[in-house]
């Protein structure tokens, strides 16, 4: 070996930290080297000297500032643990308010779209079974009455029953914006009249102000009725619609037909007899439905306009 | 050597209470360790002023991250070598600032980098000898400052603290051959210093 190379585990040797085979050369090599022998001792001594620095003693202080700082730190840790942990506080509260927000804004969307959900709903309920009880009436009860739209002599309850019947079945097709619904509802006649019953007890459910014959006849309908003759229908509706406006109540549709026109509106109770005597001021007027007269706070009216016959 | 070969690591017990806040236990281990926390950060940095800074600023971060001690070493390991971090960049700072100053004539110029080329063989009785035992504290000290911080702390560890390899290895994060060759140059370095000085005489 080198005498660089035995320099270089020479403090390794020193401290026993070389393998057996290693100490034998640098032993074997320091016996010839009298070199290396004086850079052993040499470095021996350095780490003799480096060893025999004393300890030197700490500041008094030392202790005592590191435990005031500490003391220090301790108290102010509640503040460093809130601000750290303020981003969490507050986030959990805005996650929660995100999911009320959320569960708030579900239900009034869900809320306000429900009207228009059964408003939809009606008229194709209606589109589809409203033939029926039509219909099947239509064919049903000549049998049974003997009598129909050719019999205009017969301008009885039947007749104006059958009239507002056929006016809401043309309502009902006009809201559902589906004239050409026609062929289908002839086509459902037939087949409904074995259903009658079961529909018109439905649609009864589905869409009560559009009440069934059958209601209206037991005198369970929930509005005010009128028929009104008139001569002009578009005069009429107008004058109709101005006097519910003075009334301060409120025309939800009107629907002009030819020779007739429906007029639903709301109106409070106490109007009701100033509306009624204003009818008879446009038109000759039958009343339907007074039996609610009584109640309180607005009531439904009905208002079919009729062309005097010719 | 100075170090204490413990199976058992005595701190444990204190530094669970510290890390459930009790100061009181923190103030056992720092008068536990102050002393030789303050020898190594002043062997390191050379200056007894900026050792005081140095260590209550290691122990102020020991306190602050006490949690961050999982047990895998002994706590002294963990807190030393906190100790030394400090102290290597305050020198690094010291360093800068004092090149910005400008150099003193009367400070010693001595970069033991690299491989040292060995003395030729001298028939005298070896300089070292001739160093007198009062100047010695002095002039080692001088000669450690004149050191890289790499190599300070090595000797440092080793050959004034006494710590084993395997110690010095986990405080410096270094690899044992990695602190074994540091050393040797680290030696080699000193024993050119103090033979300098010698011959300065």
């Amino acid at each position: 070996m080198e005498c660089k190379d035995i320099q270089k585990r020479l403090s390794a040797y020193i401290e026993k930290a070389v393998s057996s085979k290693q100490k034998a050369a640098i032993d074997k090599h320091l016996k010839q080297c009298k070199g290396c022998r004086q850079d052993l001792a040499d470095l021996k001594k350095t780490i003799q000297y480096v060893q025999q620095l004393k300890d030197v003693e700490p500041p008094r202080w030392l202790a005592q500032r590191v435990m005031a700082r500490v003391r220090a730190e301790a108290e102010e840790k509640p503040g460093i643990v809130k601000r750290l942990f303020y981003p969490i506080h507050i986030k959990i509260p805005l996650e929660a308010i995100a999911v009320i927000f959320l569960a708030v804004g579900t239900i009034y969307v869900f809320k306000t779209m429900q009207p228009q959900m059964q408003l939809a709903k009606i008229p194709t309920e209606t589109r589809e079974m409203a033939p029926a009880p039509a219909t099947a009436q239509t064919k049903e009860v000549p049998a049974a009455l003997s009598k129909e739209s050719p019999a205009p002599a017969r301008a009885g309850d039947q007749l104006m029953y059958d009239k507002k019947l056929e006016i809401q079945e043309e309502k009902s097709l006009g809201k559902a914006k589906a004239p050409a619904a026609m062929p289908e509802q002839e086509r459902a006649a037939p087949a409904a009249s074995a259903a009658y019953r079961d529909e018109s007890e439905r649609r009864g459910l589905l869409a009560p102000q559009a009440a069934s014959p059958r209601k209206a006849a037991e005198g369970k309908a929930k509005e005010v009725h009128f028929l009104v003759t008139v001569d002009d229908l578009d005069t009429a509706s107008r004058d109709i619609a101005e006097t519910l406006r003075q009334l301060g109540g409120r025309a939800i549709t009107t629907e002009p037909l030819k020779n007739k026109a429906v007029i639903d509106a709301e109106i409070n109770v106490n109007k009701l007899q100033k509306l009624t005597e204003q009818l008879h001021l446009i038109g000759e007027v039958q009343e339907k439905g007074l039996a609610m007269e009584a109640r309180e706070g607005t009531v439904e009216i009905r208002i079919d306009l009729e062309k005097t016959a010719r | 050597m100075k170090g204490k070969k413990q199976t058992r690591d005595d701190d444990l017990e204190y530094v669970s209470l510290c890390k459930k806040g009790d100061a009181d236990a923190f103030e056992v281990l720092v008068r536990r360790h102050e002393k030789r926390m303050f020898n190594i950060a002043y062997r390191v940095i050379g200056n007894y002023d900026e050792a005081g800074e140095v260590v209550q600023d290691a122990f102020i971060a020991a306190y602050k991250n006490i949690k961050g001690f999982k047990g895998e070493a002994r706590f002294t390991t963990w807190l030393y070598a906190i100790c030394i971090n400090l102290s290597r960049n305050r020198l690094k700072r010291l360093k800068t600032r004092h090149y910005r100053e400008g150099r003193s004539l009367d400070d010693p110029i001595m970069t033991p980098d690299g491989e040292l080329l060995a003395d030729p063989p001298s028939s005298e009785p070896s300089a070292l000898d001739k160093l007198e035992a009062r100047d010695v504290q002095q002039k080692v000290q001088l000669c450690i400052n004149a050191l890289d911080a790499e190599f300070r702390e090595v000797i440092v560890l080793r050959d004034i603290q006494g710590f084993s390899y395997e110690e010095i290895s986990a405080m410096l994060k270094k690899p044992v051959g990695t602190v074994k060759s540091r050393l040797f140059r680290a030696r080699e370095a000193m024993r050119a210093c103090l033979q300098d000085f010698m011959g300065d005489r």
